[in-house]
């Protein structure tokens, strides 16, 4: 392994003479590793405290635990010593292209191997210096919970009593990890550190800053998206008690007090004028009317393989359908959906000499940082970002417009402004998942497999190929275009990105096909899925521990669906039973298997499951944003509707181990095949397909 | 106009000056920096801001600081000295919070349920826990609420 670690002796303010190990890593290359500067990736202090630096933050899916599991096993670590701190925005922190940011599932992914080395190193370091301070030969020694132990006469020292010591050896050139049999706390289920500052209200979120001379804002934008705003008449506001100030920024009015309630009731007073915008007398209808007019059209931007010809790729595949026995085609489509965080968008900035303080809930700090800058045309050494706690963020933080505002809206205050979004501006001003249609095709032969595939998808995305170019099956001559079109609604990414609207299309696409073939919609998955083993356990995994092929219980029905995120597979079965005519199903249960080769910690691996398969189906169920004269219609939780308790699915998760893959993230690819699995139970059960989204609409319904 | 309000808070006496209509949660959040109780829709909705009045589950986000009265406030730092309240304890035991941004809500909720129906059934729990959890820890409230009854 080309690494190399850099040690140092750092003396600590009351302990003269103390020296903690600090382990440096960058990319493989000799990096500068330095107590409380850059690079410390992992600190062992001379009190016997692990300081382990991360980049990810945490917003509920437990990725901070996993990270220290990972170093502590490898370092043989005392597990209570253990402290998370997040990482400085500086070159050795970020990622290969620049990034600092949470998101795609990746935090344990990019980690895994990097960690390891990290805490093996030290840990081979901690036994050399026992070993020398003993006289013995290292192989004499071994590192358990954060001591070194000579085996054959029991002595031992603590990490902290060797850590100066072993920063005046030299790192190992390839540190020894440890073989799977030996790990003791990946694999295991951890509890999570972050956890009892959760049920004690002590978590301190972004929405819970506070700072000296803070005052408090919210704000209204641009009803319609694009619009600016015109004018507006603070007297009204200002005539509320708290006021203090009425910022006017390009899209958007802030009002700024000393509390929420002064700042809201300050908002509500006023009647800004904004101009139009691009989305003036856009509907959802509109949106969805061409959308259909274009996947029909087909011809839109193919996907390709690198060095694929375009002409050859479609060639082929229009051969192999010419000799196709039958053809069947459907065209499905999902709506906007919001990611709707419990803790709505907030940011609190101060804005004093040139430079820019922040502290925020966010998942993309460089990304939050060069935005800031750009906003206010000052360099982004000048901008500092503080990350707190976050409520919920499924995407949205990947987003910087809340920070961009707060220090836009602070510049002109001079105090600490703490910025908080009202539900609806969170509702209403989100960066959505975007609305799509495709339609999909195949060709089939005589026993109904397909011979040919085609998908045609419409979206208001740009390069939404993801979880249908390629599916999880080896469709044989696929050929699969997408058309872009957008008038101007805001486009994010929402948990699971294209997978969410391409899962549905396929899955719902080869329940058809197997109801098409008469056969079994978990047997003919298998048909196709051969020769893909991994996918093929994992499916027989979930089919099993969901009693698929045994009768369910009256009046109940099973579906089935998966999906492969970047590296994940994840098959789900949903058993319901279904609703009268426009009602909502009851999901009595979700049975889902996944593998991410590693399982670090089990018990968070079960947590997201549960997280993104509801979530999914909250979606599934009754959510979608609409829009009316560009406008979006929803507000509350009335109109966007979430599952709760009672509407809570049993959820059985089966882990799969698969050594020989590698380690992959497990927040997204749950929640993918929930809405199709649906879908397809419902089919089981009424006869009826549903190839729209939500499967209750309020809008759709008042057509 | 502003006026002084004198709040039983966390058992103990406290004094505010607000104006009358501000819900008790931005006092408890901006007075009285319990930041513990949450923010989530301002509409009575969610539940993220639930507390405790004389035990009974509350939204405070909807609820003027001036129909307060002399009611006992309990918010989600007052529920038990030191975290150790059975429901903590059971939230910690079963690994509930994910983001944790609505569990503070939760709990109370949850304490509220157990203290009229100290063993309630999962149609109970269905019934009474009607907050919104975005990260889907529902099943885990459920397991919690058990393991927690009968002692809390």
């Amino acid at each position: 392994m080309n690494l190399e670690l850099i040690t140092r002796r750092t003396l600590l303010a009351g302990s003269a003479g103390a020296a903690a190990l600090v382990l440096a890593w960058r990319g493989g290359v000799i990096t500068l590793g330095r107590k409380g500067g850059v690079n410390d990736w992992l600190a062992i202090e001379p009190d016997g405290a692990v300081i382990l630096k991360v980049t990810n933050v945490e917003m509920g899916q437990g990725a901070q635990t996993g990270l220290a599991q990972i170093i502590a096993d490898e370092l043989e670590a005392d597990w209570s010593r253990i402290r998370i701190e997040m990482a400085p925005i500086e070159a050795p922190f970020l990622g290969p292209d620049g990034d600092y940011s949470t998101g795609g599932s990746e935090s344990i992914k990019t980690h895994f191997d990097r960690f390891r080395a990290l805490g093996a190193a030290g840990r081979d370091m901690l036994v050399r210096a026992a070993a020398a301070r003993w006289g013995v030969s290292a192989a004499a020694c071994r590192a358990e919970n954060g001591r070194v132990i000579h085996v054959a006469s029991g002595r031992a020292l603590d990490h902290g009593a060797l850590a100066g010591a072993a920063a005046r050896l030299q790192p190992p050139a390839s540190p020894p990890l440890k073989p799977r049999s030996a790990w003791r706390l990946i694999g295991k289920e951890t509890p999570r550190l972050d956890l009892p500052t959760k049920v004690n209200g002590a978590a301190i979120y972004g929405i819970d800053v506070d700072r000296p001379g803070m005052l408090v804002a919210t704000l209204a934008q641009s009803p319609r998206f694009g619009g600016k705003l015109v004018s507006v008449n603070p007297a009204p506001a200002l005539a509320v008690p708290g006021v203090r100030r009425v910022v006017n920024l390009e899209s958007a009015v802030v009002v700024v007090a000393d509390g929420y309630w002064a700042a809201k009731t300050g908002l509500e007073a006023l009647h800004p004028v904004w101009s139009p915008g691009p989305l003036a007398g856009v509907s959802s209808a509109d949106i969805s009317a061409k959308l259909h007019a274009l996947a029909a059209a087909g011809g839109g931007k193919p996907h390709l393989e690198d060095g694929a010809d375009a002409a050859a790729v479609l060639a082929a595949h229009q051969s192999a359908m010419a000799k196709g026995a039958r053809r069947f085609s459907q065209t499905y489509e999902v709506p906007l959906l919001a990611h709707a965080t419990m803790e709505p968008m907030n940011a609190t900035a101060l804005v004093e000499g040139g430079k820019v303080t922040l502290w925020v809930p966010s998942q993309a700090q460089s990304d939050l940082r060069h935005d800031v800058a750009k906003a206010m045309a000052i360099p982004e050494s000048a901008v500092e970002i503080h990350t707190t706690q976050i409520g919920g963020g499924f995407g949205r933080r990947l987003n910087t417009d809340y920070g961009v505002f707060a220090a836009l809206a602070a510049r002109e205050v001079g105090v600490p402004v703490k910025l908080m979004w009202g539900r609806a501006e969170d509702m209403q001003h989100d960066f959505y998942r975007p609305a799509t249609v495709a339609k999909l095709e195949a060709a089939l032969d005589g026993t109904g497999l397909p011979v040919a595939f085609r998908a045609d998808i419409a979206s208001l995305d740009t390069n939404p190929f993801g979880g249908i170019a390629p599916t999880p099956y080896a469709f044989p001559a696929s050929y699969v275009t997408a058309t872009t079109w957008n008038p101007g609604v805001p486009i994010g990414a929402w948990r699971s990105v294209d997978w969410t609207q391409n899962t549905f299309f396929v899955e719902s696409f080869v329940d058809e096909l197997a109801g098409l073939a008469g056969a079994d919609p978990v047997a003919y998955r298998e048909r196709l899925l051969a020769g893909n083993p991994r996918l093929l356990r994992l499916l027989r995994a979930a089919a099993d521990a969901a009693d698929w092929g045994k009768a369910a219980p009256s009046g109940r029905f099973r579906g089935a669906a998966l999906c492969e995120r970047d590296g994940t597979p994840c098959a789900e079965v949903v058993e319901l039973t279904p609703g009268a005519a426009g009602e909502a199903p009851r999901v009595h249960k979700v049975t889902a298997a996944i593998d991410c080769g590693t399982a670090v910690n089990p018990g968070q691996i079960r947590a997201q499951v549960e997280g993104g398969v509801t979530l999914a189906l909250s979606a599934a169920l009754a959510q979608e944003i609409t829009l009316a004269d560009g406008k979006v219609e929803q507000a509350l939780f009335d109109t966007y509707p979430m599952v709760r308790m009672a509407a809570a699915p049993q959820i059985e998760t089966v882990i799969l181990d698969s050594p020989d893959f590698p380690i992959s993230g497990v927040g997204e690819p749950p929640v993918p095949p929930l809405p199709p699995a649906l879908a397809n139970a419902l089919a089981a059960a009424t006869g009826r397909r549903v190839r729209t989204l939500p499967l209750v609409s309020q809008k759709r319904a008042a057509v | 106009m502003s006026q002084t309000f004198q709040l039983n808070v966390n058992g103990a006496a406290r004094t505010v000056s607000t104006e009358p209509a501000t819900p008790l949660l931005w006092v408890l959040r901006e007075n009285l920096k319990l930041t513990g109780t949450k923010f989530g829709c301002g509409a009575a909705m969610c539940g993220a801001c639930t507390v405790l009045l004389d035990g009974e589950a509350r939204m405070s986000c909807t609820l003027p600081v001036s129909a307060v009265g002399a009611a006992k406030v309990t918010t989600i730092e007052g529920l038990s000295p030191n975290g150790s309240h059975p429901l903590q304890q059971a939230w910690l035991a079963e690994q509930v919070p994910q983001c944790g941004y609505c569990q503070s809500g939760m709990i109370l909720k949850a304490a509220a349920l157990l203290k009229t129906n100290p063993r309630p059934t999962d149609a109970d729990i269905d019934a009474a826990i009607s907050n919104i959890c975005r990260c889907g820890t529902y099943g885990r409230i459920r397991a919690a609420i058990h393991r927690a009854a009968g002692t809390a």
